[in-house]
């Protein structure tokens, strides 16, 4: 229920390395970050970009501070609205929630729009437990679905795979076939199909971009118009939001809503935004429900502690697209509802650093490029060195902690630093007078083996600086 | 003009169609153009109520006809308001769309079309659309494609006096 | 040699160039004497403690640290650095990790508002955007510059060590688009994610060949090791150099 599938560093360099070798993967990685780069930073060219990141990080850091009252105050307006408002404290809960209000207008079938939220809470499995089909109709999630995948970006599902390998899923989709791998032949295919879905559902979920305390209001923002169709085509809509995306007024939201697709792909408005506030009334045609289920699963405790700027994210994906990690390895090999930057800080934050969930930070070079892009400036880098230090404090001594301690006794002292290089240097010896290129070694012993697999590695210099620095002010007297 | 300029630049950026037209007759004599003999569905505005044309439902049309309540400038976007009279159903579900704006209905920024909404708390419409320009997709790897669920063709006409 | 007086700078070399590249400490050394400073290298200083501190061991990072404050705290005047790393984990990373103890942090901030990279104190202190150099002979004259993650962003530092650079005589420098990217070295993430890191350097040092270029040139001594490391195992030619190595060929014995 936290969204964490599995941490295990073995696994992460398993995934990673067949994700390096996937040459299609590693094609469309690239395109999908410089395409987002480049229309980032034309945008952010021509705006005041740094003004309106610290708007952003105000207005979301406020809304935190503030959030139980802001809460409330949603829940009230909302339910003034018209709307029905579930508080689930865990994932549990909530898509039990939505199970009980599928079972209650007798629905098999639901369609969904895209919630990383309902991912986190295994939404779609709670569901086939009680027999009810969750029908992806968000194009990429569609596919992944219909793969029996999870997905591999927060914003686009199935970047992982190519035109071809759609073409061949849709075909083995029993009935008929799309005919081509060309793309918009694929999305007419697939919007055919899911058509009758969205007229036949009963009940349509979504999650939420952002919850506006002010009127009680959802935000939803799409591009391809099948988040609508979950809204407004059934009789009954559940929508699942995180507590960390209610804030406070319009013009709080109204920014925010812009920030968004700018530090997502460098567009000014997302295609479609949706802003609904209580269910279609009579005299629209028919009454409706609307049911949001505002759900807590350990976020009131990320609020409480030292990383609680982390409910500021947006879920913009911008340092996914950021990450020279995340462009090498995918999204797959995180293992986590959440992956890139912001997935491997929220992970062990949600699941309250259980289940080895902290490894997930290995998958980060410390380049500070996340941080650089992210539009309400949350200082990722510091995070991932932070949960590695609590990590390493809730854990039981290891082999290589020792070994920093023993490092950190040695180093500290210039002259058990200097003895320790020296020895160092002389058990390399061997090594050296194997190496072909001067001072370079293509064998050396743990742990700089790790090394020296694909890479040379410079042997210490016959003499350190401050020996050479000492004979030459020697000298010079 | 500079508004209404800006919004037509900014609706073409981004594959919304634009005319500008002088009057509402003018208006209502470019729709039954537009929409020929295919099936259209529309909202109930006034002014496009009493225009003949070949009408059926939502699910069933090729060509939806709505008008906006706002236009905003800076990224070429319609404000569509849902209620009596117009469903999101009508809005959504046709593939070609024709939207109506008045020139005077075209703000500077989103917040200008929000406010005002958004400030009356008895009478907070359940559904608004913002829509800039036809929906797209470009999740299979990463082509990008015009139309998916949301309307693939979407044509404004705006209605200004100063033409 | 002339000294002016009052220019006194002195020297935080870095385990990593004390150990494996002292000669770009010898050459920031002769560099900072030919534009007219005395130096004084404070022998108490070993290193920084970033790995401990990046893998974690906040504990064991602040033994070292506190040896460095110690250190230079006995000194006055700029501390000057040959890359970026090590003077972002003073600036950013020592308040950090001190901010429990009022004393240390409070050193910490006196000592990092006076320590600099090499190219922001040439630059910004020193008051020259160019101090000359040459490449080696044999040495193509198309070269890139790979900008060091804690310099570029953490520092925020780009144009002075550009603009050193292009001070060099027959260098002509490619500006790369989108090659802002990390090279993969990261310190211990180079063992830990050992795969992952050597594909984000070939994804560089890609794109320098397909640019043609001659060579690459950076500051940070780790990135250095890192992508020379990978270049010689590829066999390719491909020069790596420090930037000090081209500002300043002639190191004065």
């Amino acid at each position: 229920m936290t969204g964490l599938i599995w941490a295990d560093t073995e696994k992460i360099k398993k995934c990673a390395a067949r994700a390096i070798s996937d040459i299609a993967l590693q094609k469309n990685l690239n395109n999908a970050a410089e395409h987002e780069r480049e229309a980032r930073r034309e945008l952010e060219g021509k705006l005041p970009w740094q003004e309106m990141r610290t708007m952003a990080r105000q207005s979301k850091t406020g809304a935190i501070e503030d959030l139980p009252q802001l809460l409330d105050l949603f829940e009230k307006r909302a339910i003034e609205a018209g709307s029905i408002v579930k508080r689930a404290t865990t994932g549990e809960e909530a898509a039990q929630y939505v199970a009980s209000v599928c079972r209650a207008h007798s629905a098999k079938t639901v369609v969904k729009g895209k919630s990383m939220l309902s991912e986190e809470i295994d939404l779609n499995q709670v569901l086939a437990s009680e027999g009810i089909e969750a029908i992806e109709t968000d194009l990429g999630e569609y596919i992944v679905q219909k793969r029996g995948e999870h997905p591999s970006h927060i914003l686009a599902p199935a970047v992982h795979l190519n035109a071809g390998q759609v073409g061949d899923l849709f075909s083995q989709l029993g009935g008929e076939s799309p005919g081509s791998s060309d793309p918009a032949a694929l999305v007419e295919f697939a919007r055919r199909r899911l058509r009758q879905s969205f007229l036949n559902a009963k009940v349509g979920v979504s999650g939420a971009n952002f919850a506006v305390a002010e009127t009680g209001t959802l935000i939803i923002v799409e591009s391809e118009g099948n988040i609508r169709m979950c809204m407004t085509m059934p009789d009954v809509h559940i929508a699942v939001v995180g507590i960390e995306k209610v804030v406070s007024d319009w013009q709080a939201a109204a920014h925010l809503v812009q920030m968004l697709p700018m530090a997502a792909q460098g567009t000014e408005m997302a295609t479609n935004v949706s802003l609904i506030t209580g269910p279609a009334r009579a005299g629209e045609g028919k009454e409706k429900e609307l049911h949001i289920v505002l759900v807590d699963s350990g976020r009131m405790k990320v609020r409480e502690g030292p990383y609680r700027e982390m409910l500021n994210c947006i879920h913009c994906a911008a340092c996914l697209a950021a990450c020279p990690v995340y462009r090498q390895v995918g999204g797959h090999t995180y293992g986590s509802t959440y992956n890139g930057p912001m997935g491997v800080i929220l992970t062990p934050l949600l699941a309250a650093m259980e289940g080895g969930s902290a490894k997930l930070t290995e998958l980060c070079s410390l380049c500070g490029a996340c941080r650089e892009v992210c539009p309400v400036d949350i200082p990722l880098d510091d995070f991932i060195i932070d949960i590695r230090s609590d990590d390493r404090e809730s854990s039981k001594p290891s082999a290589e902690s020792l070994l920093f301690t023993i490092w950190a006794r040695l180093w500290s002292k210039p002259a058990s630093y200097r003895a320790s290089v020296k020895s160092t240097g002389k058990a390399l010896v061997p090594f050296m007078r194997r190496a072909k290129a001067r001072s370079w070694l293509s064998r050396a012993p743990f742990p700089a083996s790790l090394w020296t697999k694909e890479r040379n590695i410079k042997a210490p210099a016959s003499e350190m600086f401050r020996d050479l620095w000492k004979k030459r002010q020697d000298g010079s007297r | 003009m500079g508004l209404v300029n800006e919004f037509i630049d900014r609706a073409e950026e981004n594959g919304t169609s634009t005319e500008l037209v002088r009057s509402e007759e003018e208006a209502g004599r470019r729709v039954v153009e537009l929409a020929g003999a295919a099936a259209v569905t529309r909202w109930d505005d006034q002014i496009v109520a009493g225009l003949d044309l070949a009408e059926t439902s939502p699910e069933k049309a090729e060509l939806s006809l709505v008008v906006a309540s706002y236009g905003i400038a800076p990224s070429g976007s319609l404000v569509l308001v849902h209620g009596a009279g117009r469903s999101a159903g009508a809005a959504l579900l046709p593939p070609r769309q024709i939207v109506l704006l008045s020139s005077v209905a075209i703000v500077k920024n989103l917040i200008d079309a929000l406010l005002p909404i958004y400030s009356d708390s008895d009478a907070i419409p359940a559904n608004i659309v913002i829509v800039t320009g036809p929906s797209r997709t470009r999740d299979i790897g990463l082509v990008p494609v015009i139309g998916v669920h949301a309307p693939k063709e979407l044509h404004v006409i705006v209605i200004s006096a100063q033409v | 040699m002339r000294i002016i007086s009052n220019m006194k700078v002195n020297l935080f070399v870095t385990c990593l160039v004390d150990i494996f590249y002292p000669q770009v400490g010898l050459r920031l050394a002769a560099l900072l004497e030919r534009l007219g400073y005395e130096l004084h290298f404070p022998r108490g200083q070993t290193c920084c403690g970033q790995p401990a501190m990046n893998c974690g061991y906040h504990g064991q990072a602040k033994l070292p640290a506190e040896q460095f404050l110690k250190t230079f705290a006995q000194t006055e005047g700029p501390i000057v650095a040959p890359y970026g790393s090590c003077v972002h984990m003073v600036k950013h990373g020592y308040p950090r990790l001190f901010e429990d103890s009022p004393e240390l942090l409070a050193q910490a901030v006196e000592i990092g508002a006076r320590t600099y990279d090499f190219c922001s104190f040439i630059v910004n202190v020193a008051g020259r955007s160019s101090v000359g150099g040459s490449l080696p002979n044999g040495d193509g004259p198309r070269v890139v510059y790979h900008d060091e993650c804690h310099l570029m962003r953490g520092l925020n530092v780009r144009e002075e060590p550009r603009s050193l650079l292009m001070g060099v005589e027959g260098c002509e420098l490619l500006e790369l688009e989108g090659d802002e990217l990390c090279c993969g070295f990261g310190g211990a993430f180079s063992l830990k994610l050992p795969q992952v890191s050597v594909a984000m350097a070939d994804e560089k040092i890609d794109r320098y060949l397909r640019a043609g270029a001659d060579g690459v040139v950076t500051t940070d001594v780790g990135c250095m090791m890192h992508l020379q490391g990978r270049i010689q195992r590829r066999g390719l030619t491909l020069a790596t150099h420090h930037l000090l190595d081209l500002l300043q060929p002639e190191v004065q014995q």
